[in-house]
């Protein structure tokens, strides 16, 4: 909501009180001040009178005045197609800084002298209001030749920007503004006078008769005139630009005006849509309530057109044009709830003036149609005399609230004659009760957002002042809290922090992404009938299904930033195609294994499959790798993917970017893991006793073919291993020529009753080479 | 005699000080020679000798330990030498990760909150509209709904666009006395410089008896909690209004950078506005079947705490993984 000081002024009584106590004021009672501007007109621009206006000898586009500005007369050379003699003028003397910097000086333009330069609004530093030199009209006021545009206020105002809450509609108007500025600063408002009559008027009987049937909700006035504007005032021009309302035609720009002013929602129609072809004289309007709203119509015979709903919208076709005589001017007021409700239920189109009506537009609309009817008459257009209403007036509502509740809301002792004096001051009824503790209150009609005691707190609240609330500790029940939230909250918490010592780099990416990608590399899609219905952007057009997608995408754009080792976590959600939600977390590394230094001689080695479940190791503990067919097969490498497993459940999986992708992206070699948030940490794990006897270690080498996976000679020991065995992990593999394989393993021996004799771990070994032999590993010649 | 002596004082290495020492005391050297040829002296000349070598052994060890120590000393300390480094060559690169400043953030929020005994509680993302508005005093007309620009499912599910809706969840799941915060993520469709589709909040919720939750509590707990955040801040409230709150408030720090003086940052008010809040409307507990209770809510956007804290310029590189922003926060 925009308003300007002076137009404020004509409601409310401002003296002396500057702009920044308004602002203050304004935002101490939640009306959030979003801007503040202060125009002031450059010393030495007068109002001048043009006398004479010539072309230009020499320039088509130049005309040569003769302007008077009181003591002088100026010979001017103006370069707007707009100027014409008789015009009042802005002139900018010789000596006059135009905001944006130029000096005036005498000039001489294609052989002319010029004196000074005629001013369009743009350049004295007001909004634009079209082109070519601002005309200063009557709307100026009475004022001399010579005087300063400094003196006039219309051009010296201040404007103030409010974020207003979506509650507030009563105050989307200056008058609703200078109400809450009343209140807020403690100053009386302007008394405005009713509208007379012209005693010479035809009566709007005579042309005007309006059939409302007797369900109609709105409260609706209707008046005539007779023709429409043909210019609007600059001072309406020049306001309406200050508060950024825009205006197609000089009758819509006093509707704008009125509204703006006053919050009522004002339409005008031309009468001659209404008009049937043989009823010439006399104009019938039907209104009539329809699917919860108020509908104008135009009734011929059993034909039914619509002309507009009140409070949502209007046919175009009934706009005034120039051409019309006769138009007539609609006061309304609906409520907004059950405005909305109906607009909302039958999807009804609304215009711009819906804004206002949905969050409640001004009850009294005859504060609305006055304004709007006397600025035309001002302004010479002829009224037709009287108004057709139909008042549907809401009923006053009556709050009964307790001095005890609100003090329970607010949290402090309240002062009830403060309390009553606050309301009084912002419309409110207040009447006391013979219970010292009870008050009835009476809501203001303009206050659709007033329904239950704590609205009445708010309003004490904002007008008492949040700083004068002390601020108290809550006594509360210390309760057990620790949620499983909160709990998974520490486990994940605790993973993180491994990631990062481990080398991985803590990302967050959107959780939607782009479908194509997801489908182009064969991951699974969220089920169309479950996705996004408005998506933002088209890469953006799905709920993400895997976190792989967005870590190499990160990747990329961490190599192009130079960077030659890239680890990276994410820890967030996904989706499968019935769109369930699951926790995963996702690595990724990129590149060199270390960064370079003098221990690697500045030549890191580039990450391996090994080192990049080292890695996952380090953060997760144990986990055992099932090789397995990647499920996306031009994602991943074929021969570099495998599930995880923990205590024989699968955890994730892990696995290289595929070799292809690697190249399109330019990325050296990728290792990717998701894994699922909820498998991990899982388990408690208790302590085993700690064995007093020595662990034995011995070596074995076995000579195998490259065929056989390492993952079945496990297999084959772990079925005759011992209980003593405790544990047994290769620790060198030698592939001379791609021929047969020498694979060394170690055997950890370890016993909690006995130091071993050499002959047993003899007979427990013998036992290894033998499982090893069934599977084709032969012992070492 | 004096000759071992001198012997001993002239050397310069441990290994010649061992061949004096054997020459000496070894089995076949001088004091021992000595003594064995003791029992050919006749008795009176055997005990002046006697004496004579024991006091020659005495001070011979004595010398030579003192010797001993100081060749001793010198290898040590030349081996000492040869083993010197430039340290200075031995800065660490770092190799650790970095923590999101997003998440260091809402973890800061969280920790303050588990504190003072609130619960965390978390619902999901994808959500349905009774939880996200209807509950939360936001009918469908509404139109403050127009302050919430909405991702709808295919289905009429809709994302979150704030994490009230584990307000709901919660009071529906529960019973009072409630004190829960609810961290997540949450989607608003608006992306441009300064929106982003998707960002997170933590929720605050205190539910209990009617007439025991006011707004001066929220006060109190808010203003310990932003200055906990940020240290020396002033804390200021203003009226404000948010469907589920009533009476509600934002609540603004006294500007960071400029210390309230005005500046881009704030666009010179002095303020940065950080949170909303308010005493819980009573249609919220309403609509979720809570009899005779009263309570406060609060909540925050965490990007711009994390923008405020660790003085993050722009959101744009939150979410690209980026490390030259990360690894700031190792």
């Amino acid at each position: 909501m925009m308003m300007t000081r002076c137009w404020l002024e004509e409601f409310v009584d401002l003296d002396g009180v500057t702009l920044e106590a308004i602002a203050d004021a304004l935002n101490r009672i939640g009306l959030e001040v979003a801007g503040m501007k202060r125009y002031q007109m450059p010393d030495r621009v007068v109002v001048g009178h043009v006398v004479a206006c010539e072309k230009h000898p020499d320039a088509d586009k130049l005309s040569v005045t003769r302007v008077d500005v009181g003591n002088e007369i100026l010979q001017i050379v103006c370069g707007a197609a707009n100027i014409a003699a008789g015009q009042r003028v802005a002139v900018a003397l010789i000596g006059a800084i135009l905001p944006g910097g130029l000096e005036i000086k005498r000039a001489k333009l294609r052989g002319v002298d010029s004196f000074g330069m005629i001013c369009s609004a743009k350049e004295l530093g007001l909004p634009d209001i079209g082109a070519g030199i601002m005309i200063l009209d009557a709307s100026i006021g009475d004022v001399a030749l010579g005087t300063p545009l400094s003196a006039i206020p219309l051009f010296n105002d201040e404007t103030i920007e409010v974020e207003l809450t979506a509650n507030r509609g009563d105050c989307l108007s200056i008058l609703g503004m200078a109400r809450e500025l009343a209140a807020a600063l403690d100053r009386p408002m302007v008394e405005r006078s009713s509208f007379e009559d012209d005693e010479h008027s035809v009566g709007i009987g005579r042309i005007l008769h309006i059939q409302s049937a007797a369900d109609v909700t709105s409260s609706l006035i209707y008046r005539a005139i007779e023709g429409v504007p043909a210019t609007l005032p600059l001072k309406h021009t020049l306001r309406l630009a200050l508060v950024n309302e825009s205006w197609r035609t000089p009758l819509e720009g006093f509707l704008i005006y009125a509204i703006h002013a006053t919050g009522v929602i004002l339409r005008a129609y031309r009468r001659s849509w209404f008009k049937s072809q043989d009823n010439d004289e006399k104009t019938v309007i039907t209104i009539e309530l329809h699917n919860g709203v108020d509908e104008v119509c135009r009734k011929v015979g059993s034909e039914r057109s619509i002309a507009s709903i009140i409070g949502i919208s209007q046919l175009a076709d009934t706009y005034p044009t120039k051409e019309d005589d006769v138009i007539i001017l609609e006061a309304s007021y609906t409520n907004p709830i059950a405005l909305a409700m109906a607009q909302f239920e039958h999807r009804l189109e609304s215009d711009a003036l819906y804004y206002r009506s949905s969050r409640g537009s001004e009850v009294a609309i005859e504060s609305g149609m006055d304004y709007l009817i006397s600025d035309l008459r001002k302004n010479g257009i002829k009224l037709f005399a009287g108004a057709i209403k139909h008042l549907n007036a809401p009923m006053p509502r009556l709050l009964k609230i307790t001095m005890s509740r609100l003090e329970q809301i607010v949290g402090m002792p309240l002062e009830k004659n403060s309390i009553v004096s606050i309301l009084k001051k912002l419309s409110f009824d207040v009447t006391l009760s013979h219970s010292d503790d009870e008050l009835f209150i009476g809501i203001p009609l303009f206050r659709h957002d007033i329904v239950n005691e704590h609205d009445i707190a708010e309003e004490i609240v904002r007008m008492y002042g949040i700083d004068h609330i002390p601020a108290a500790h809550l006594q509360c029940v210390v309760k057990k809290r620790t949620s499983p939230t909160w709990q998974r909250w520490q486990r994940e918490r605790r993973l993180r922090e491994r990631a990062v010592a481990t080398g991985f780099s803590e990302a967050i990416h959107f959780i939607f992404t782009d479908k194509a990608m997801q489908q182009r590399y064969g991951f699974e899609c969220v089920d169309e009938k479950l996705d996004i219905a408005n998506p933002i952007t088209a890469e953006l057009d799905t709920l993400r299904t895997t976190l792989c997608l967005q870590l190499v995408d990160s990747v990329v754009r961490n190599v192009k930033n130079g960077y030659r080792r890239i680890a990276l976590f994410e820890q967030g959600v996904i989706y499968d195609a019935s769109r369930e939600e699951r926790r995963v977390v996702g690595f990724i590394w990129s590149g060199a294994l270390e960064e370079a230094k003098l221990s690697n001689h500045g030549k890191p080695a580039q990450i391996t499959f090994g080192d990049f479940i080292q890695k996952l190791a380090a953060i997760i503990g144990h986990v055992e790798i099932e090789e397995q067919r990647p499920l996306q097969p031009s994602f991943f490498h074929p021969y570099q993917y495998g599930l995880l497993r923990q205590e024989d459940e699968a955890i994730g999986f892990v696995g290289r970017l595929h070799p292809a992708v690697e190249r399109d992206q330019d990325l050296p070699a990728t290792y990717l893991a998701q894994l699922f948030a909820d498998k991990l940490y899982m388990r408690t794990h208790y302590a085993q006793a700690i064995s007093p006897y020595q662990k034995v270690k011995r070596d074995l080498t076995l000579i195998t073919n490259p065929e056989i996976s390492y993952a079945r000679l496990r297999c084959a020991i772990d079925d005759v291993a011992p209980a003593e065995l405790k544990s047994f992990y290769p620790i060198d593999r030698y592939q001379p020529d791609g021929g047969e394989v020498a694979l060394t393993l170690r055997f950890e021996f370890q016993s909690d009753k006995k130091t071993f004799e050499e002959s047993e771990i003899t007979q427990m070994m013998q036992r290894v080479v033998e499982a090893a032999a069934s599977v084709g590993a032969q012992i070492k010649s | 005699m004096e000759r071992y002596l001198e012997a001993l004082d002239r050397c310069n290495d441990l290994e010649s000080l061992e061949k004096i020492r054997i020459d000496v005391l070894g089995r076949k050297g001088f004091v021992t020679t000595a003594f064995e040829e003791l029992k050919t002296l006749p008795n009176e000349e055997k005990r002046n000798r006697a004496k004579e070598l024991n006091a020659f052994k005495e001070l011979f060890t004595s010398r030579f330990q003192a010797k001993y120590q100081q060749l001793e000393d010198a290898r040590l300390a030349a081996e000492l030498q040869s083993q010197k480094i430039d340290l200075s060559l031995y800065e660490p690169r770092i190799e650790t990760g970095g923590f999101h400043p997003i998440r260091l953030t809402m973890e800061r929020i969280v920790d303050f909150f588990v504190a003072q005994n609130f619960s965390v509680e978390e619902g999901p993302i994808v959500e349905n509209d009774f939880n996200n508005f209807e509950a939360l005093n936001l009918p469908k007309y509404h139109p403050a709904r127009d302050m919430q620009d909405t991702f709808y499912m295919n289905d009429g599910m809709l994302l979150r666009t704030h994490t009230s809706s584990v307000q709901i969840r919660t009071m529906l799941a529960s019973k009072p006395p409630i004190r829960m915060i609810a961290p997540g993520v949450v989607c608003r469709r608006d992306y441009d410089a300064t929106h982003v589709p998707m960002f997170h909040q933590v929720e605050g919720l205190v539910v209990d008896e009617e007439g025991r939750v006011s707004f001066a509590h929220l006060k109190a707990i808010l203003v310990d909690f932003l200055t906990d955040m940020f240290e020396g801040v002033k804390v200021r409230f203003r009226p404000s209004f948010f469907p589920f709150t009533e009476p509600s408030a934002e609540v603004d720090i006294s500007c960071i950078f400029c210390h309230g003086k005005g500046c881009r940052v704030c666009k010179q008010t002095g303020w940065l506005e950080v949170l909303g809040c308010g005493v819980v409307d009573p249609n919220v507990f309403a609509a979720v079947g809570y009899e005779r209770v009263s309570g406060y809510a609060f909540g925050l956007g965490v990007e711009r705490f994390a923008m405020l804290m660790y003085r993050v310029p722009d959101m744009r590189g939150f979410y690209e993984g980026d490390l030259r922003l990360l690894e700031q926060f190792s």
